[in-house]
């Protein structure tokens, strides 16, 4: 084989991954300095996500537990700013949770993105962030049970019967729905067996990066889920819905043309086997 | 003597404990209720306990490797001062100026995000070259792959979505009755599996929960 001349076939099986980079990397610049505004399909997940967080009664009460830190929470930024508006709008309280010490900075960002004080909601009484609570699992159920007894002070440091919404919330007693923005393809576990599990009349709303949305769509079809934001698509979405596209919906551009040259070299790899399969050489 | 204080008296304590749990969840008396509520307690505390044991081991790692690169990589020690420099500017500015401090949060939202995010990102370059390699329809498997992934992956290209519109319930129709059955599948083993194990575990069969 040696010295044998690389037919066209070879050179199309053969395309060097700088090449490969140096397209991925122009394809992603594009919309960043041009942001193209192409229009948000909204899936049936997220349909119903937004069609059950509409069933939501104004004046209730909303656990939120947010997982997301690092390059998952560029993916969901979107839908949890534009839910945590959604809900003040209507004015639903919130009680925010970080289930793990670094979601915190993330959900603080969120909260102060999402600007509170347009909506009239004051912080104690509309909503509250208990911070980061240790356990994992234990904590969620902890905090089914009880929230006083989980936690003595909020993220602040205030005790919690100084806080006026824990007074009226404790347990899932208190609570119109549980909203989770969960971090890996197995997260959603635990609310499925410490919430779902114990008490399935409380709905449950989740979002997640899309590369999740393979272990949560059964969950989904299943109603343990009654629905989902999946990645910047899905959060798009939501932002589509409450009239205010920003955060996920530049996402969503970059994501379009990013997937071009995929598509592309896809096309070429299989072009190319077939032709030199055809063409006779193995 | 140190054998069964490090392995016997915590199997013991899990299998113990976990018996209960179990019970518990399937028999309503309040004592059980109680119990499980105080072991919830100390579950909490353990794990931040744990918490605090890997940010120490963390230390002890790279402090070794510091004074001790490994021989084929002198240069590792400078990763390590790296990180060790980061673990103490982040201790020092959560713990002075508050966790819950612009600075903090600032500091967390422009280093840390943009790292891991640059991470996951430099992972579409290899996973295109994955897919350009992977995806070739050389047999029936392969054309199946193919139809499955092409589904998904149009259906999040909002472009597609807005060029060929049926293009969302088509991509939704395999997420729910093709990827769906089986994501469905991995889950249902993972938890059979998990269910064997704890088992196991609880008749002192399964000794990776203490080594």
């Amino acid at each position: 084989m040696a010295g044998k001349e690389k037919t066209v076939w070879d050179r199309l099986l053969d395309v060097p991954q700088w090449a490969v980079a140096v397209a991925v990397f122009i394809f992603l610049i594009i919309p960043i300095l041009r942001p193209l505004g192409l229009p948000v399909p909204v899936g049936r997940p997220a349909a119903d996500y937004i069609t059950w967080i509409q069933k939501i009664p104004p004046g209730s009460n909303v656990l939120f537990f947010q997982e997301m830190s690092g390059s998952g929470w560029d993916e969901i930024k979107g839908g949890f700013t534009s839910t945590l508006k959604y809900l003040w709008s209507k004015k639903i309280n919130v009680v925010l949770v970080a289930v793990y010490a670094d979601a915190v900075p993330t959900t603080l960002w969120g909260i102060d993105y999402a600007n509170p004080s347009r909506f009239g909601v004051k912080y104690g009484e509309n909503y509250v962030f208990l911070g980061y609570i240790p356990g994992e699992e234990v904590m969620v159920a902890a905090l089914r049970d009880s929230i006083s007894k989980a936690v003595s002070v909020d993220y602040l440091g205030t005790p919690i019967d100084k806080v006026p919404l824990l007074q009226k919330v404790d347990s899932y007693k208190d609570f119109s729905a549980i909203i989770v923005a969960f971090s890996t393809g197995t997260s959603m576990d635990k609310y499925v067996r410490q919430w779902y599990a114990t008490h399935p009349e409380i709905p449950q709303l989740w979002m997640t990066a899309s590369g999740n949305e393979m272990s949560t769509v059964s969950y989904w079809v299943g109603g343990m889920a009654k629905g989902y934001l999946s990645g910047p698509t899905g959060c798009a979405a939501m932002e589509v819905f409450i009239g205010e596209p920003g955060l996920a919906a530049k996402i969503t551009d970059m994501k379009n043309l990013a997937s071009i040259p995929t598509l592309v070299l896809v096309a070429i790899g299989n072009i190319a086997y077939w032709g030199r399969r055809l063409s006779g050489r193995r | 003597m140190a054998v069964v204080i490090r392995t016997q008296i915590p199997m013991y304590i899990i299998s113990i404990i976990a018996f209960i749990l179990l019970v518990e969840y399937f028999i309503a008396l309040e004592p059980l209720a109680a119990f499980r509520k105080e072991m919830l307690t100390w579950g909490v505390i353990i794990y931040n306990f744990v918490t605090l044991l890997g940010s120490a081991l963390m230390l002890r790692y790279h402090s070794l490797r510091i004074m001790k690169p490994p021989s084929r990589e002198p240069w590792a020690r400078y990763y390590s001062i790296v990180a060790i420099a980061a673990f103490f500017v982040f201790l020092g500015i959560g713990w002075g100026i508050g966790l819950r401090s612009t600075e903090y949060v600032t500091m967390y939202m422009q280093t840390v995000i943009p790292a891991t995010a640059t991470l996951w990102g430099l992972n579409l370059i290899f996973s295109t070259m994955g897919v350009y390699r992977a995806m070739r329809i050389s047999n029936l498997e392969a054309l199946a792959l193919l139809i499955g992934g092409l589904s998904y992956f149009l259906k999040e290209m909002p472009i597609i979505c807005a060029i060929f519109p049926p293009m969302t319930a088509i991509g939704d129709w395999f997420l729910r009755y093709v990827m769906g059955p089986a994501g469905r599948v991995a889950v249902l083993t993972a938890a059979l599996i998990s269910v064997v194990v704890c088992i196991r575990t609880i008749i002192q069969k399964e000794r990776t929960a203490v080594i």
